[in-house]
């Protein structure tokens, strides 16, 4: 299945589900005659329509194709998407542990966890001369933006604790 | 003089000069890195602008773009790694003038030719903006729909190799943009309960996610950066004979820099490029280009800075951004609560004319940081990139936490992260998205608006002239990407792009 296809099904699917969120949007008393649903459902309808073409322009070009799709070529390309999306993953894992973390532990425990974590997953290999430089731009990340800017940055648990 | 030295007050009351300075600096940082567009740059210094003074924000903005654009010279020049897209015509010839042990003469006809690009482009960003911009006072609800929808007819020359895709992509946008507060009734639509986003979401969450969050994902799933060595090099002053040479390919560079600034989606690639083919089509010694001819580096240096400079005319006459960069600006100047287009003109003339000033000190501010920025530019170009990538993001999560304090804000930025990964995966462009986010108010409310006065009336759109004119404009925007489209659809056409 081609790259166009798969995203042409499933934008196909999400103009419907956006359609039906738009048609269920209340009607105003004081609605004109477009009113809050009215360009909501014309964007899904305008969605659903080039979803639709997407797809129809994915099945004639992947019909035609089909003779020159090299079977070996393409298993490689699909593990190769595979592995990087689940690494794109991984990135986007260490940003929500950030995000979930950051009330509990403070802004610069969980900086210098991000920092030390991003370098480890971008290198693919730990080394122990992270912990200077994570714990060293977290100070920085610091003064910058709770001193200098005055942002008020979560502490985290550790105020409780003195 | 009087009237001189009055004009030139909001440098010395205003901080435009250490702005510019800032921006510029900023800018030639992130260029000369690798895999940082301007874009991204300017995305990365959005949340820091919130607390300035608008003036200064635009400035500070505006000239990191400028920067950004010379900055992709260096690493082009001296690593064979062009940092922007728009300095990849510049390896041909600098790092080949680097191999014969001239580099810094290389970096030095990149910086000239930067400044000039950016004394032209300005000169003519301040000719070609203000006469676009005299009609102001005649538009009506009419005339701002008609603009958004000028605005969103631009897609399909943005829509780079589907016309299908840009258009799904900016009525993604659009979308977006009906998250919040219903701007005629007050409904809310598609907050789901959700008390931060009755406000809907800001363009500049969307910007940051897509361009920054989604490149530092894409950067996981790429191979290590290589070790280089740039060396050590001084920027040297070209010769007289050098300018002599290179003033040729320098003009070209200018004009072609001129219209495809105020094309939308040429952008700066696209002219560098141009400016090189045209360059040495119009050369003396064609031979020499690619081995490393110093017009070969004039000609798309100049022209991506004239870009630089000359993609604000549409942007800032017309509220329609050609470009990624002019996109991310023009979130900065939505930030300020300025709304880029024609009332700009007329509501904040003394931005216009501080922006105006900053871009003039922009070009001051490059021949200095040009000299300045360079070792720190040549050390970091020399960094593991995971060190830049994990300090990209601390800022990001930073940046962006500091806008309202929330992690809410947070959050959507990662989301939108997702989705800028999932469109570059899929090969959707972003810059229709962001059309669709940042017009799809001014449309919508002007579009109800304009109905609500004349009672319902459709007509009423033909009852203005500006109205007619721009949907005329608009109009043939879109013919000539729907011909542009249909010429390239052959029978026979390459299955490439067809089957990814």
């Amino acid at each position: 299945m081609t790259r166009d296809l798969v995203s042409g099904c499933i934008l196909l699917v999400f103009s419907i589900v956006y359609y039906l969120a738009a048609s269920a949007i209340p009607v105003s008393m004081l609605a004109d005659s477009v009113g809050a649903q009215g360009l909501p459902k014309s964007y899904g309808i305008a969605l659903g329509i080039l979803s639709a073409l997407l797809i129809a322009q994915a099945l004639y070009a992947r019909r035609r194709a089909v003779a020159v799709v090299d079977a070996g070529n393409e298993a490689v390309r699909r593990q190769r998407d595979k592995q990087g999306a689940l690494r794109a993953a991984g990135m986007l894992a260490i940003g929500i542990g950030y995000v979930l973390l950051l009330p509990w532990l403070g802004y610069i425990v969980c900086l210098a966890l991000l920092i030390a974590s991003t370098v480890w997953y971008q290198e693919r290999h730990y080394r122990h001369k992270v912990w200077p430089l994570a714990i060293g731009g977290a100070v920085i990340f610091w003064l910058i933006f709770v001193q200098l800017l005055q942002i008020a940055e979560p502490s985290g648990f550790w105020p409780s604790l003195f | 003089m009087s009237d001189l030295f009055a004009s030139l007050t909001p440098l010395f009351t205003t901080p435009i000069i250490p702005a510019a300075f800032a921006g510029v600096a900023w800018g030639l940082v992130g260029g000369a890195l690798p895999g940082i567009s301007p874009s991204i740059t300017m995305a990365l210094l959005l949340p820091f602008t919130y607390g300035m003074h608008a003036s200064s924000a635009v400035v500070m903005l505006a000239s990191t773009y400028f920067g950004a654009e010379y900055g992709g010279s260096i690493p082009a020049i001296l690593i064979r790694t062009p940092g922007t897209n728009s300095a990849a015509a510049t390896v041909l010839d600098g790092y080949a003038m680097k191999q014969q042990g001239k580099a810094g003469e290389a970096l030095g006809i990149s910086l000239y030719s930067g400044i000039i690009g950016g004394i032209f482009g300005f000169l003519m960003l301040v000719l070609l903006t203000e006469p676009l911009s005299r009609v102001a006072l005649s538009f009506h609800p009419t005339s701002y729909f008609a603009l958004g929808i000028l605005g969103l007819s631009v897609i399909g020359s943005l829509a780079g190799e589907s016309l299908v895709k840009g258009l799904i992509a900016g009525v993604l946008g659009l979308m977006i943009a009906a998250i919040g507060t219903d701007p005629v009734t007050g409904l809310n639509r598609f907050t789901f309960g959700s008390p931060e986003l009755l406000n809907g979401i800001p363009p500049i969450l969307v910007l940051v996610g897509l361009y920054a969050v989604s490149e530092l994902m894409t950067s996981a799933s790429d191979a290590p950066w290589e070790k280089t060595d740039a060396g050590s090099v001084r920027i040297k002053f070209p010769s007289r004979a050098i300018w002599k040479r290179i003033w040729p390919a320098q003009a070209i560079g200018g004009v072609v820099g001129v219209i495809e600034g105020c094309t939308p989606g040429a952008g700066g690639t696209v002219a560098a490029f141009l400016a090189y083919n045209e360059a040495r089509r119009w050369s003396r010694r064609k031979e020499e280009f690619g081995h490393g001819s110093p017009e070969g580096i004039a000609a798309p240096e100049t022209a991506n800075t004239t870009v630089s400079k000359t993609a604000l005319i549409p942007m800032l006459s017309l509220g329609i951004p050609g470009t990624n960069s002019t996109a991310v600006l023009l979130g900065g100047f939505l930030i300020q609560n300025l709304i880029p287009g024609p009332m700009l003109f007329v509501q904040h003339a003394d931005i216009v004319w501080d922006l105006y000033l900053g871009l003039a000190v922009s070009v001051v501010a490059l021949l200095v940081a040009g000299y300045v920025f360079m070792p720190p530019c040549i050390w970091l170009v020399n960094r593991p990139k995971s060190y830049l990538m994990a300090f990209i993001f601390a800022l990001i999560m930073s940046g962006v936490y500091a806008i309202e304090t929330s992690l809410f804000q947070v959050g959507v930025v990662l989301a939108f992260g997702v989705t800028g990964y999932a469109m570059k995966y899929f090969r959707f462009p972003f810059l229709p998205m962001v059309l669709g986010v940042v017009l799809g108010f001014l449309v919508e409310s002007n579009f109800r608006r304009a109905l609500v006065l004349s009672g319902d009336d459709y007509t009423t759109f033909l009852h203005d002239p500006i109205a007619v004119a721009l949907l005329a404009v608009a109009g043939l925007f879109i013919l000539g990407s729907l011909f542009r489209h249909v010429a390239s659809f052959r029978p026979h056409r390459p299955v490439s792009n067809a089957t990814h």
